[in-house]
């Protein structure tokens, strides 16, 4: 295609919808996402990708559908009605309740909905994969990490949506919660298999917790970097201290996240 | 002679300052700084300021700026000091424990060790805080969080003796109370210092050459510009639909926080303003005075953790935005901004009917109590009696929720439709397009409401200054972003006014070979 039409395809889409414009340019997906042939992921309706990712049997899709509504409820109703019924959890959760998050982050990426209908889709998916572990333990993921907020501050509004994306990108996430001692985070990194720990604070008077932190499990030998984010965070910061990386958004925490959690890649990797 | 008092106001984006007659009750003069002396934007960054720098380096910046201001108030002979503001303030003024208010977190207090700490109202010797032969009265806080500025809110604006309302004031840290009979719910929202003109490309405190309001004409909107004696006067005609500017009357020089409100309000009902990203970006006032999209998301951050606030204050207490009657504006922004706008913006509760604007409740505070020390008994016995149900905005779930759709709104660029319908799945439906027919009513003209016989706007020249061996490449001073570091003969100096503290540091990280050191920075 020649590339006069591409620009001005682009321009099109600055003009139409600059808050999904800016995102794509942010994420480095314009080309990826079709503006070169073929019909564009952006024209596909919700339905189409219902049709696309949702399951066939309409108990799982009935599922995966509360999970996309955000209704923790109804999904709890559902995934507990499935499991009386003799349903397989694991398959429950692969192929009930991931549908229905994987489909809201598909929106998000188009630019088609929003944090806080992540956040309750999240809440959703994880009333219904509470029910499921009771019944056999852990499910298969990704890679185990841990998030939490620095001691002495309780702002976790960005570690809510920073772990709910990686939930919803297939980890395993144990929130540690807020107000969390280095102690306790280097606790539960020796009794578990975590590959990365998430830390984030609001306040600048609690940065100093990060530093502890990532330097704690770095002396105890843990191999677990400290992944720092949140309003108060900046690379210069994270730049003075060892075991650490910052990551600027929750998509770079996945891509992090993948990188360490495969064992491709390295805190070191992350530092410029 | 008769004797005289200061009162003080220290707020977190400066200092206020009025000599008083102690015999005829008068305000004599009046002294305001443009900034707050200590390094940092927020009482946060303050506050990492002095724990970074030690609590003695803070204190003695502050202290040498409040001198400075009492100094410029030239006080003939001075019996009393009294001073109103918030928690943090008021403690690193008198150089008390402040660990219990820079940590949210309970297990951060227990591993450090700090207790409970004493905030009730005293009245002090002068000399501790270089005042001889002077007394000093400092208002209480009703508890760690609601500090004397909080009370000063409540008690110096009529919402103890209402019910059914609401106050709040509009500052870099918005405290918040509802009254429903006997019970006070209270809450503060760390809203940002976008609504005093701060953290916006073109913002700027209110003074002379501020954007402070916008006016419908037929053909656009006048921007008002504030004059040397701080009234509004008409400046250029923008039409925001076509972006053409006619210039004509004062030019501007930039946006205070009132003008960011307006300006909002104006782009929204122009359809500049579309689900919170501006079209054809940035909305240009004057060729230099511009306001850009990322300030939309500024300003949205702190009009959206405000109406969040008072979302979460109206279901703590149980009761429905239509049952809120008053509501009291405190604070500069509070008095000068045009509540029919604000409230469309919602930064008023909307089912009101009557809205107030109070003005500075701090300063007026401070003033009751350098005319009567004997109030404070008074006011530590209020403090008991004062049922505050104080909600924790941080731990508040509900608030959480709240506040995470308002980011959404603001800078996800989530469409207002879909923000109805969020809110209408918790129950709160409808508030975004309630209006009640509201009456106004400013209890003063201007947010301080005496100021005597003059008005002086000072910069604190309160330095840290230091010297090291370095090539002297100067890359600390060019890439200081708000110009605070100079340097002559090998010795650098920071006006700390200016300096953003903890949160910047540009300095040290610009420097190629690692020489500059922030810390050995001294008084």
């Amino acid at each position: 295609m020649h590339m006069d039409i591409v620009m001005q395809a682009v321009e099109e889409m600055r003009l139409k919808d600059p808050v999904r414009f800016n995102q794509l340019v942010e994420e480095g997906m314009a080309m990826e996402l079709g503006f070169i042939g073929g019909p564009s992921k952006k024209q596909k309706s919700v339905d189409k990708l219902k049709k696309e990712i949702f399951p066939e049997n309409p108990d799982y899709a009935a599922v995966s559908q509360g999970v996309l509504d955000g209704k923790r409820k109804v999904v709890e109703e559902l995934v507990s009605k499935l499991l009386g019924s003799g349903k397989d959890p694991v398959d429950v959760v692969t192929h009930a309740l991931m549908p229905g998050i994987q489909v809201q982050c598909e929106l998000y990426d188009m630019g088609m909905s929003y944090v806080p209908e992540i956040l309750m889709s999240n809440d959703a998916m994880q009333g219904g994969i509470g029910l499921c572990q009771s019944k056999i333990g852990d499910v298969p993921s990704k890679g185990d990490v841990i998030s939490f907020v620095a001691e002495g501050d309780l702002h976790d509004i960005g570690k809510n949506i920073c772990a709910a994306i990686l939930k919803a990108n297939g980890f395993k996430v144990t929130d540690l919660g807020r107000d969390v001692p280095k102690d306790v985070v280097l606790d539960f990194v020796k009794k578990n298999n975590v590959k990365l720990a998430c830390g984030s604070t609001l306040m600048s008077t609690t940065k100093p917790g990060l530093i502890d932190t990532a330097l704690l499990l770095e002396l105890e030998k843990t191999g677990v970097p400290v992944a720092c984010g949140g309003a108060a965070v900046s690379k210069a910061f994270v730049d003075t201290f060892s075991n650490s990386l910052y990551t600027k958004s929750p998509l770079e925490t996945v891509k992090a996240a993948t990188g360490i959690c495969d064992g491709s890649k390295k805190w070191t990797d992350f530092r410029s | 002679m008769n004797g005289q008092a200061v009162a003080l106001d220290i707020g977190t984006s400066g200092i206020r300052g009025q000599l008083l007659d102690l015999g005829s009750e008068h305000v004599v003069r009046t002294c305001v700084t443009s900034r707050n002396p200590i390094p940092g934007s927020n009482v946060m960054d303050h506050l990492s300021f002095a724990m970074t720098r030690g609590e003695d380096v803070a204190h003695g910046i502050l202290l040498s700026a409040v001198h400075e201001v009492v100094d410029r108030l030239r006080p003939e002979r001075l019996d009393r000091l009294s001073v109103c503001g918030n928690p943090i303030q008021l403690s690193l003024l008198e150089g008390i424990e402040i660990r219990d208010l820079a940590y949210a977190g309970e297990n951060k207090l227990r591993s450090e060790n700090v207790g409970a700490v004493d905030r009730s109202g005293h009245v002090s010797d002068g000399s501790a805080l270089g005042f001889d032969g002077t007394e000093v009265v400092v208002p209480p806080a009703v508890r760690h969080e609601i500090g004397a500025d909080a009370l000063a809110m409540m008690l110096k604006s009529g919402f103890l003796d209402d019910d059914m309302c609401m106050v709040t004031d509009y500052g870099t840290n918005a405290e918040m109370a509802l009254k429903v009979g006997d019970r006070i719910f209270t809450g503060s929202a760390a809203a940002g210092p976008a609504l005093e003109g701060q953290q916006v490309t073109c913002g700027m405190l209110a003074g002379p050459g501020a954007v402070c309001d916008l006016v419908r004409r037929p053909d656009g909107w006048t921007a008002m510009v504030l004059d040397e004696s701080l009234t509004p006067v008409e400046g250029p005609l923008v039409n925001l639909r076509s972006d053409i500017i006619r210039q004509s009357g004062r030019i501007p020089d930039g946006i205070t926080g009132t003008g960011v409100v307006a300006l909002v309000h104006a782009g929204m009902a122009d359809d500049r303003i579309l689900d919170s990203s501006i079209r054809n970006d940035p909305i240009r006032i004057t060729r230099k005075v511009r306001f850009w999209d990322r300030d939309l998301k500024e300003a949205g951050k702190a009009m959206g953790a405000i109406r969040a606030g008072h979302m979460t204050l109206m279901a703590s207490a149980g009761v429905s935005p239509e049952e809120v009657r008053t509501m009291y504006m405190a604070g500069a922004t509070g008095t000068y901004v045009d509540p029919l706008k604000a409230r469309d913006l919602g930064l008023v509760v909307p089912g009101c009917t009557r809205i107030l604007q109070v003005g500075n409740t701090s300063l007026e505070l401070a003033k009751d109590l350098a005319l009567d020390p004997d109030k404070i008994g008074e006011l530590n016995r209020l403090r008991s009696r004062l049922l505050t149900e104080h909600t924790m905005f941080a731990s508040s779930d509900v608030f959480r929720d709240l506040y995470v759709m308002e980011l959404g709104y603001w800078t996800g660029g989530m469409p207002l439709g879909r923000y109805r319908r969020l809110l209408e799945s918790l129950g709160l439906g409808g508030y975004l397009d309630m209006r009640a027919d509201a009456s106004v009513e400013k209890t003063c003209q201007r947010d301080i409401r005496d100021i005597g016989e003059s008005l002086d706007m000072i910069d604190t020249g309160v330095t840290l200054s230091g010297g090291w061996e370095c090539s002297g490449c100067m890359r600390c001073v060019e890439g200081c972003p708000e110009g605070a570091l100079s340097s002559s003969d090998g010795r650098f100096v920071v006006d700390t006014g200016r300096c953003l503290g903890t949160a910047c540091l540009r300095c040290e990280e610009n420097c190629p070979e690692k020489a500059f050191t922030y810390s050995c920075l001294g008084l």
